[in-house]
C-alpha cells in the first residue's frame, strides 16, 4: 500500500571497504527504511559498471592503508558520480579512508602527496601518530541533533584540514577527528566522518539524517515515522553508546 | 647454572602469585625472568635435543599444537609445549620455568611452542626452530594487527628462522608465499575443491589462493562430514573422527599431520596419527563440551572475524540456547559487523563489557535477543539456570577476555594441564 519510491542504496567497493564493517551502514539504512514500509534496493557496487542509473543514497567505507592506492584508482571512475550525487541531493556516507579519498589531496607517505577525487574541498595530512581510540563528538547546531553526542571509534593515520564550503560534523569531545578540534565533514548531502563501523546504527539521528535525503531526492514524501521496530533498536543503540562513554569516564 | 638465579626469583613470584589468585598470575613470573634473565627464554628453547617446533598463525595454533603434541607423544617422543594461554614471551617464559631444571633446560627431547604472531616475530629472531608451522592470516584485532600486510611479515620472520622445513598452508595465498628464499623444505597442506565449495563464505583467510594441494606430495583434507574427515597424506588416505566439528578443525589437523610427518621423517605413521585423536579433548573454549553445574555446556572462542563467521556457521542448526560475551579484549567491536550473525536465530543473554554494541550487531542482523545482561558472572548464572534445552545443547561463544573470566566464574580447569 505504500505510495513512496523505491528507494536505491549503493554500497560503493564493499570488498575493498569494509575493513572495519563501514561497508554495514547500506545494509543499517535499509534496515531503517524497510521498517517505515519503504521498498529498498541494497546494491554492491564493485565497479562503475555494476552502478544502477538511479541511486538515491550511497555507502563508501574505508580501506586498509596498504591498498589506498588502489582503492583510489578504483574509485577513479565513479568521479563524475560523484559530482552529480552532491548536485542532486543523493545523500552520501563517507568513512575514513573511503573519505579522504574524496578530499583533493592526501599524504600517502611523509611529504608524498596523493591528489584524491577532489569532491571535498580539503587536504589530509599525515598523522605524526595513529588516531585509534573511541570518538565523541558534539553534534554541530546546524543538524539539530536531540542526542547530545555522537559516538564510535575512530581509526587513522590522517587529520583533515577543511578547505571552502567544507562544514564540520561537529566539535571533538573526546579522541582526535580532524586533529583541529573538529570532527567529519560535511558538503551539502555528503557526511564524512572517522566515526568507522555501525556508525548509522550506533547514532540512529545521523541515519535517518542521511534516509530522509534520500526519500526527498527519491521524490517521497514520508516523515519516516516512529516505528517499534525501530525503537527497540535505537534503545540498543543508546544503551551501547552509554556503555562506550560509562568506560570513559 | 648461568640462570638459577632468575629462574629461583621466578618460582618465588609464581608463588606469590598463585597465593593470591589460585590458578592466576602465569605471566608474572615470566615478566621478572625476563628482566633479570633476558636470554634465558631463547638459551631454554634452543637447547632441545631433536630441536624447536614453533606453530603460529592468526587463527588455529592452539588446535593444531595441541593435535601435533598428541600425534608426536603417541609416537614415543617426549615433547615440551605451552600452555595455549601462555604464547606471548611472560607467558611462554612462566610456562618454561614449571618445568626447567636450575641450568634452565628442560627435561625432553623437542619443543613445540605456540607462539602469538606478533610476540613471535619480537623473539624469532633469537631463536633456531628446526620446524616452523603457520596456519594462516586473517585480520586480526584492528587495533592490534591492523592489516594483513603486517601480520605477513610478522610470519614471515618467523618463517624465515626454519632450518628443516616449513609447514604451510597451501590454502592461504600469504602463507604460501612466505619465505621464499628459505632454503628449508616446503611442506604444504590445505583441503580438496569438494570441501572449500562446502564453505560458500570461503575459510577465512585475507587471500585464498586458486589452485588445491596435490594429495599426492602435500597434506590433504579430502572430504568432511560432520566431525569425520578423510586426510590424504604423501597418496595414502586416513580417516577418522574430529575432536568437534568444523572446518578448521579439519584444517588444523591436515596441519599437525604434514607437521609431525616433516618432523618425525621416516618414523611417521599415519595410522598412529589418526589413532592420536581419539585421546585428544579440545583446548577450551575450542568446540569444548564440559559439564557444568549439571548441564552441558558447548564452549566456542571467537578470535577474530573469520573465526566468528565459522563457528557461526558450524553450529549445530538446532541449538536453541545461546549466550554470546564480547569481552574488553576487543577493544573496537566494529569489525565484527561484516559477520552475518543471523544463523543464530536467537540469543538468550548477551553480555561482556562490550554487551550492548556486539547485541546492537544481532539485532540489526535479525537476531531475536532474551536479554542484554553486561555483568558475566550474573550472565552465566542465568544462562545455567534456564531449563535444559530441548535440541542442541547450551552453547557458549565468547572473546578471549570472556573466556578467561568464564573459566575463572566457572571454576573450570585451565589448559595449563596441556603443559604435562
Amino acid at each position: 500500500m505504500t505510495t513512496e519510491p523505491t528507494l536505491t542504496i549503493a554500497v560503493l567497493l564493499p570488498s575493498r571497504c569494509n575493513v572495519n564493517g563501514d561497508a554495514e551502514n547500506g545494509a543499517v539504512l535499509a534496515r531503517r527504511a524497510r521498517a517505515r514500509g519503504i521498498d529498498v534496493q541494497l546494491v554492491p557496487v564493485e565497479s562503475i559498471e555494476d552502478l544502477p542509473s538511479t541511486v538515491h543514497a550511497v555507502v563508501l567505507g574505508s580501506c586498509d592503508d596498504p591498498s589506498l592506492t588502489s582503492t583510489l584508482e578504483a574509485l577513479r571512475p565513479f568521479h563524475d558520480a560523484f559530482t552529480d550525487w552532491i548536485e542532486t541531493g543523493v545523500a552520501v556516507l563517507a568513512v575514513a579512508n573511503g573519505w579522504k579519498l574524496l578530499a583533493r589531496r592526501l599524504e600517502l607517505t611523509p611529504g608524498v602527496w596523493l591528489d584524491g577525487l577532489a569532491i571535498i574541498e580539503g587536504d589530509a595530512p599525515l598523522r605524526e601518530k595513529r588516531a585509534s581510540d573511541d570518538l565523541v563528538v558534539v553534534p554541530t547546531r546546524g543538524l539539530d541533533f536531540a542526542t547530545p553526542v555522537l559516538v564510535g571509534y575512530e581509526n587513522h593515520g590522517r587529520d583533515f584540514r577543511a578547505g571552502n564550503g567544507v562544514q564540520s560534523l561537529g566539535t571533538v569531545q573526546h579522541g582526535r577527528g580532524n586533529g583541529d578540534g573538529t570532527e567529519g565533514a560535511l558538503v551539502g548531502p555528503l557526511v564524512g566522518t572517522h566515526l568507522h563501523g555501525p556508525v548509522l546504527a550506533k547514532n540512529p539521528e545521523l541515519a535517518d539524517r542521511l534516509l530522509r535525503q534520500a526519500v526527498t531526492t527519491a521524490g517521497g514524501t514520508t516523515m519516516l515515522d516512529d516505528v517499534a521496530e525501530l525503537r527497540a533498536l535505537d534503545t540498543i543503540a543508546a544503551n551501547a553508546r552509554e556503555q562506550i562513554l560509562t568506560s570513559l569516564s | 647454572m648461568r640462570y638459577a638465579p632468575a629462574i629461583l626469583a621466578g618460582r618465588a613470584v609464581r608463588f606469590l602469585a598463585r597465593l593470591r589468585k589460585p590458578g592466576g598470575g602465569s605471566a608474572v613470573p615470566g615478566l621478572v625472568v625476563n628482566r633479570i634473565a633476558p636470554g634465558f627464554l631463547p638459551a631454554t628453547l634452543n637447547a632441545f635435543p631433536r630441536g624447536l617446533v614453533i606453530v603460529s598463525g592468526s587463527s588455529g595454533k592452539s588446535t593444531t599444537t595441541k593435535m601435533l603434541v598428541g600425534i608426536l607423544r603417541a609416537h614415543g617422543v617426549s615433547v615440551f609445549t605451552n600452555p595455549s594461554t601462555a604464547n606471548i614471551s611472560q607467558g611462554l617464559t612462566s610456562a618454561l620455568l614449571e618445568r626447567a631444571d636450575l641450568r634452565g633446560r628442560i627435561d625432553a627431547d623437542l619443543g613445540v611452542l605456540e607462539m602469538d604472531e606478533g610476540h613471535g616475530a619480537l623473539i624469532a629472531p633469537r631463536l633456531n626452530p628446526v620446524h616452523v608451522i603457520l596456519t594462516n592470516v586473517s585480520v586480526d584485532q584492528i587495533d592490534r594487527f591492523h592489516d594483513a600486510a603486517m601480520v605477513e611479515r610478522m610470519l614471515g620472520t618467523i618463517a624465515e628462522r626454519a632450518s628443516g622445513s616449513l609447514v604451510l598452508n597451501a590454502d592461504d595465498a600469504l602463507i604460501d608465499g612466505l619465505a621464499p628464499s628459505s632454503a628449508a623444505v616446503r611442506r604444504r597442506y590445505g583441503v580438496s575443491s569438494a570441501v572449500l565449495a562446502a564453505s560458500p563464505r570461503g575459510l577465512g583467510y585475507s587471500r585464498t589462493s586458486a589452485t588445491r594441494v596435490d594429495p599426492a606430495r602435500g597434506t590433504l583434507v579430502e572430504q568432511l562430514t560432520g566431525d569425520l574427515v578423510t586426510i590424504v597424506h604423501a597418496g595414502e588416505s586416513v580417516q577418522f573422527r574430529l575432536p568437534a566439528r568444523g572446518v578448521h578443525y579439519a584444517v588444523d589437523a591436515a596441519a599437525a599431520i604434514a607437521g609431525a610427518a616433516s618432523i618425525l621423517a621416516s618414523d611417521f605413521r599415519l595410522s598412529i596419527a589418526a589413532e592420536s585423536f581419539a585421546g585428544l579433548t579440545p583446548v577450551f573454549g575450542r568446540g569444548e563440551v564440559t559439564t557444568v553445574r549439571g548441564q552441558e555446556v558447548e564452549f566456542v572462542l571467537v578470535q577474530n572475524p573469520a573465526s566468528f563467521q565459522l563457528n557461526v556457521d558450524s553450529l549445530d542448526a538446532e541449538t536453541e540456547q545461546i549466550l554470546v560475551a564480547v569481552g574488553s579484549d576487543v577493544r573496537d567491536p566494529s569489525y565484527l559487523w561484516p559477520v552475518d550473525t543471523s544463523r543464530l536465530g536467537r540469543v538468550a543473554v548477551v553480555s561482556g563489557s562490550k554487551a550492548w554494541e556486539a547485541a546492537l550487531q544481532l539485532a540489526y542482523d535479525g537476531v531475536e535477543i532474551d536479554r542484554v545482561e553486561p555483568d558475566l558472572g550474573a550472565a552465566l548464572d542465568a544462562f545455567l539456570a534456564l531449563p535444559a534445552p530441548s535440541h542442541g545443547r547450551k552453547t557458549v561463544v565468547f572473546t578471549a577476555d570472556s573466556m578467561r573470566r568464564t573459566r575463572a566464574h566457572l571454576g573450570l580447569a585451565s589448559n595449563d594441564q596441556d603443559a604435562e
